[in-house]
């Protein structure tokens, strides 16, 4: 993925429980990753933000979806089968983000074609590692001055 | 040359003779002729072997001596009416007679009459076999199918009754005088009998012996009108050159009856295994659910206290609140979710008291526990008329408790208002829980009675999303079924179908089956 150097990355974070939007929030703060981080809170305004519709309409196109898979309304199997129809959304790279680790879920996911799995540890420390990860994974990491804020 | 002299032609007239007499003397059937006083005027050497005289000792005598004593003046009887009115009788079956021979032994023989003109007179030439071996085999015949420990029945080619066993009259309840000349459709309801006719015709062109238990089974008709199932074998069978047809029958109530058992049994068992293995899937499932549902306040907890560790004495006590806000708040959740999966597996856990339960008591007790909190929302809770059904009263009170309280709650900007009403339908009743509030899409429906399933974030509703799991779980265990009518916007109604007799299955499948399956293996 070619992300210019001179914007931050755009990340779309689809997740209901706020508890996790925080930890994801501070997560990337933590690993110090130059991105802007959206939320919504369920598939249904995944989809309009993705489509850029009503409130979204000035919304940026995502480099990342990070998707949770268990969700009210619109769970993420939903979200992914819709992405994979929409011709002008089945190339945007997914993480799907979720707490079950079953085969059930993985055959699911690779079936939809989305681009990586990773299972949210109950460690915070491990959750931390992971955005990481998936920064180191898919962005340029940019080290942000030092700040307390 | 051919000689033509006197003498020649009395050679030639002696030869001719000389073969005639040696033709009669040597024929293989006995045979003698009668003159009108009864007299044997001459016969062959046949007779004499059959009835055991010395050659040439039954010239002369009265023909009544080759009868036992006490057919002879019947003999004598009929011999003089034939005289009268002299007819030819050829050889065959029923033209027999029983002989008796010189050593004091009947047996059977049976007769050809031919009259004959003679300057004499009238005389009879009468023809003789011995049919005592085959009269023999047909009495063995008749005591071997009289005796036979199976129904059988011989019919004609005409598919007439000639004879019947005692299983056949025990059978069909009639007396063999009853069915004797009878088709043999008579044995068979009315809407089989011209099948059966056209299918017995068929047979008869091929005649292949049919063993029981090839065949189709048959039901019959008994002379009181029940009908049987039948098992039917059929024989070909030749009797004095005349074919029958021999049906072996046999009641087969017995074995439809233990056929039954077994099917039904087997039929049981798959539903047994189909509820395992439903039960099985369902604890897959809720084992996954739970492990996720359970995980994410957990995860909540960790990741806050691990940034209020980090925090630390640096932080600013804002933050710090917010951490432990959370901490605290993923604890309550914790414990929201714990006991209301105690709550679930209880439905379960618990054996189901059925007895009589007045829905309209039980209801009025629900609406009381919630004046106070009906005032505060000026929300209205109106009961018609309900049903007193069978069921575990404790946990119709939890089924109608949450479906009101789901009712309250979903409310849209206008005050909650629920209504609650039973109907009577087949088998069974329709209790109605409908509510005025956001409603939910049609494509929802299912979803929301699965465990912890929920169409709004916390903030929005807060709860688990384990009330309708637990009211579909309660329904399910009475043998019944719950539905939902409902569309965005529109308002909620839950149905709710408790039948009448939780062992069958409700109208429309679902699951009362196997729910009450699983019962009985309990």
């Amino acid at each position: 993925m070619n992300v210019s150097k001179a914007r931050p990355a755009e990340i779309l974070l689809v997740e209901d429980d706020s508890d996790d939007v925080l930890l994801t929030r501070l997560g990337m703060q933590e690993a110090k990753l130059a991105v802007n981080l959206h939320h919504v809170e369920n598939g249904e305004q995944c989809m309009t933000f993705l489509r850029k519709e009503g409130e979204y309409t000035n919304a940026p196109t995502p480099d990342l979806i990070l998707l949770d898979l268990n969700m009210p309304v619109m769970d993420g199997r939903e979200v992914l089968a819709e992405i994979v129809k929409d011709e002008a959304l089945r190339k945007l790279p997914v993480v799907v983000l979720t707490t079950s680790g079953t085969e059930g879920d993985l055959l699911d996911m690779y079936d939809l074609r989305c681009s990586s799995y990773i299972r949210k540890p109950v460690d915070f420390e491990q959750f931390q590692s992971v955005i990481k990860q998936i920064g180191e994974y898919w962005f340029t990491v940019v080290v942000l001055p030092d700040s307390t804020g | 040359m051919r000689p033509n002299t006197p003498e020649a032609e009395r050679r030639v007239a002696d030869a001719v003779a000389g073969i005639e007499s040696r033709l009669l003397n040597e024929t293989p059937s006995a045979w003698l002729l009668l003159d009108g006083d009864g007299i044997i005027v001459r016969h062959n050497l046949e007779l004499e072997l059959m009835f055991g005289y010395a050659p040439g000792s039954l010239k002369g005598q009265v023909i009544e001596v080759l009868l036992p004593e006490r057919h002879r003046k019947a003999h004598e009887e009929m011999r003089r009416r034939f005289f009268a009115q002299p007819e030819e009788r050829r050889m065959g079956p029923g033209r027999e007679l029983t002989g008796l021979r010189r050593t004091g032994e009947e047996f059977a023989v049976e007769i050809g009459l031919k009259p004959l003109p003679t300057r004499e007179g009238l005389q009879v030439l009468a023809v003789m076999r011995d049919v005592d071996l085959r009269r023999k085999a047909e009495q063995q015949f008749q005591a071997a199918v009289e005796c036979a420990p199976l129904a059988m029945i011989l019919v004609d080619l005409q598919g007439r009754i000639v004879l019947v066993n005692r299983e056949a009259e025990s059978l069909f309840g009639y007396s063999r005088m009853e069915l004797m000349g009878e088709t043999v459709e008579v044995l068979l309801p009315e809407t089989l009998r011209s099948a059966h006719v056209r299918s017995r015709e068929a047979y008869l062109d091929k005649m292949v012996p049919r063993r029981m238990g090839e065949g189709r089974d048959l039901n019959g008709l008994r002379k009181d009108g029940s009908v049987i199932p039948l098992e039917i074998g059929l024989n070909r069978v030749q009797i004095a050159e005349e074919s029958f047809v021999l049906s072996v029958i046999a009641d087969i109530t017995e074995r439809k009856k233990l056929e039954e058992a077994q099917s039904r049994l087997n039929r049981e068992i798959t539903k047994a295994n189909d509820a395992l293995e439903k039960s099985n899937d369902e604890l897959k499932r809720f084992a996954h659910v739970v492990s996720h549902d359970l995980q994410t306040p957990l995860r909540s907890i960790a990741g806050f206290a691990h940034l209020l560790k980090q925090v630390g004495g640096s932080g600013t006590i804002s933050k710090a609140d917010e951490y432990t806000g959370r901490i605290i708040r993923g604890c309550t959740r914790m414990q929201a979710l714990i006991t209301d999966l105690l709550a679930y597996t209880g439905i379960e856990a618990r054996p189901l008291v059925r007895r009589k339960v007045n829905l309209e008591k039980l209801c009025d007790e629900i609406i009381a526990e919630r004046e106070t909190v009906l005032e505060e929302q000026g929300a209205k809770i109106r009961r018609g008329a309900l049903p007193t059904v069978t069921g575990d009263s404790t946990q119709l009170y939890q089924l109608l408790q949450n479906l009101i309280d789901n009712g309250l709650k979903y409310h849209s900007e206008q005050m909650p208002e629920v209504d609650i009403r039973g109907e009577r339908e087949p088998g069974g009743w329709r209790i109605t829980v409908e509510d005025n509030g956001i409603g939910i899409a049609p494509k929802h429906h299912e979803r929301i009675f699965e465990v912890f399933k929920r169409l709004h974030t916390r903030e929005t509703f807060p709860g688990t999303g384990i009330g309708l799991a637990i009211c579909r779980r309660i329904v399910e265990r009475h043998g019944g079924r719950i539905s939902l009518d409902s569309e965005e916007g529109q308002g909620c109604r839950f149905h709710v179908f408790l039948p009448d007799d939780p062992g069958q299955p409700p109208p429309d499948g679902g699951s009362a089956a196997t729910e009450s399956c699983e019962e009985e293996l309990a």
